[in-house]
Parts: structure tokens; sequence; C-alpha cells
């Protein structure tokens, strides 16, 4: 979309899809061509920095579930740190201590 | 696409790391009496690692709830409902471990709730949604739904390891917005 070099001359045209074709339309107009050109051209504009606004945010996103999942590993070892030192192992993924012969397990 | 992580963030970020690192050091997992009396060597020299602990957690909700898009006063709320979510959560019994691990519950449900807004406003929009958007979201939701579960499941564990079979056998996830939880699990399937 936007203007052509046709024999010599410089057009604007519009494309629109019509089924599995892409149907190109003059625009007659000089005015109208040039009042529809900048208004496209502010659409797209505007879709760019949507477009990076979405992309930014879901890098935010990204970084604070990172951030998430780093506290969630350091409560994860302090938990194995405390129950290693309280006495307990860790015996096919489950946690076990021995007690008087006794065995609690969860 | 990356970008730099916000200095609150990336302090939370580092702390938790040189927490990490420190444990990991010690290499205790192999459970011999010389590594468990590593493990409580470690726990007694660093007096203060409950405490650095909680300012990690405590600092991760911050940093949450302050990116929130919502007014002052919903976040306000939301830093009112934790701090409620925290005491209800916290039983007589429960040491600094179980404490760590309610701030992992509650800092779960925060990320939860969080993620499950966004994702209700992406796939209900007029617009529509990519497909690459959609699976973007739809990642993001399950995830946080796994790491409310670990925590929750964690917790429980925990509880039920250190003061027996008295241990409260579920955890009252009655406490949270419960509608809002299992809508969060609802929406998809």
């Amino acid at each position: 979309m936007g203007w052509e070099t046709r024999k010599g001359g410089c057009y604007y045209y519009t494309k629109e899809r019509i089924g599995s074709r892409v149907v190109s339309q003059y625009v007659r107009s000089l005015e109208t061509a040039v009042l529809l050109d900048s208004f496209r051209k502010e659409i797209r504009e505007e879709r760019e920095i949507e477009r990076a606004s979405k992309a930014a945010y879901r890098a935010e996103v990204e970084a604070l579930d990172a951030m998430s999942d780093e506290v969630f590993e350091m409560a994860q070892s302090l938990t194995n740190l405390t129950l290693i030192a309280l006495g307990f192992h860790r015996h096919k993924r489950t946690w076990r201590r021995k007690r008087d012969g006794d065995e609690t397990q969860t | 696409m990356a970008t730099k992580p916000k200095p609150k963030a990336k302090a939370v970020v580092d702390r938790a790391e040189a927490l990490k690192q420190a444990v990991a050091a010690i290499e205790v997992m192999d459970a011999t009496p010389e590594a468990r009396a590593r493990a409580r060597k470690l726990m007694t020299e660093n007096g203060d690692m409950w405490r650095a602990s909680y300012e990690v957690a405590d600092g991760a909700l911050v940093v949450w709830i302050e990116a929130m898009q919502a007014t002052g006063l919903t976040k306000e709320l939301y830093t009112l409902e934790c701090k409620r979510l925290k005491q209800e959560l916290l039983t007589d019994k429960d040491g600094p471990l179980e404490k760590l691990l309610i701030g992992q519950v509650v800092l779960a449900w925060v990320r939860l709730m969080y993620i499950d807004q966004f994702y209700t406003a992406v796939f209900s929009g007029k617009e529509g949604v990519t497909f690459e958007r959609g699976m973007f979201w739809e990642r993001r939701l399950t995830l946080a739904q796994k790491r409310f579960d670990q925590a929750t499941v964690s917790l429980a564990r925990v509880r039920r390891l250190l003061q027996g079979p008295q241990a409260p056998k579920n955890l009252n996830l009655a406490i949270f917005n419960q509608q809002a939880v299992s809508s969060a699990y609802d929406r998809r399937r």
C-alpha cells in the first residue's frame, strides 16, 4: 500500500485482500491520497509502539518470574539444609527421619 | 527480548543467589553425619540467615505488588491482604522454616493473581490474541499455578515432618481468595 510509480507518474494505491487475491485500488484525488497516506503511517507507527510496549512488558513479566523462581529455589535450599541439620535424609524422593528405630516419612 | 532487571528485583535475585550459594557450598545432600554437622555449623554461624531469607521473600513480594498495573489503593490492599494471609497461615507451633515457607505460599499466590489478571485481559480482549501471545500467557499461568501448588505442598510437608502427627493434615486454602484461585484454575479447563 502507498505511492507507486507507474508509467513515469506517482500514484497512490490501497491494497485489500479479497479471498485469496490482493486487489489494488487507485485513489484518484491527490488530497485524499496524501491524507490517507499520513493516516496509514500514523496507524503503522501506533502499532509499532504497541508491539514494542507489549514485548517490553512480556520481558518484565519474565524477569519477575525469574526473580520468583530464584527466591523459591533459595527457600528450597534452606528447607533442605534445615531438614538435614535436624537429622532427616531423603529416600526415594521422600524425607525420612530415624527415631528409635521408627521412621517418619512424608 | 531481554531487559535490564529493575534494581529492586536485581537486589532480591542477588541476595537469594548468595544464600543459595552458601547452602550449596557445604554440600549437605548426602546426609552423612559429617554433612549434618556442616549444616548445623553453617546455621549456627549464620544466625541472621533466617532474617535474610525473610527479607528476600518480602522484597520479592514488594517487587510483584509494585509491578501491578493498579492504583496505589489496590496495591495497598494487596499488601494488607498478604499480611493477613501470613498471619492466618501461621500457627503457634510454626518455627522459622515454616515462616519462610508461608512467605513462599503468599508470594506464589500474589504471582498467580497477577498472571491470572493479565491472562483474563489478554483472552477476553476484543482484538483477539495471536497464537504466540496466547502461548506466552498460557505458559506463565501454568508456571504460576505449579509454583502455588508446590509452595502449599512444601509447607504442609514440612509441618508434618517437624511437628509430627499433630500437624494440620491440610492447608486451609479457604483463607485465600478462593474464588479467584479456583477461577484461575478453572478458566483453562
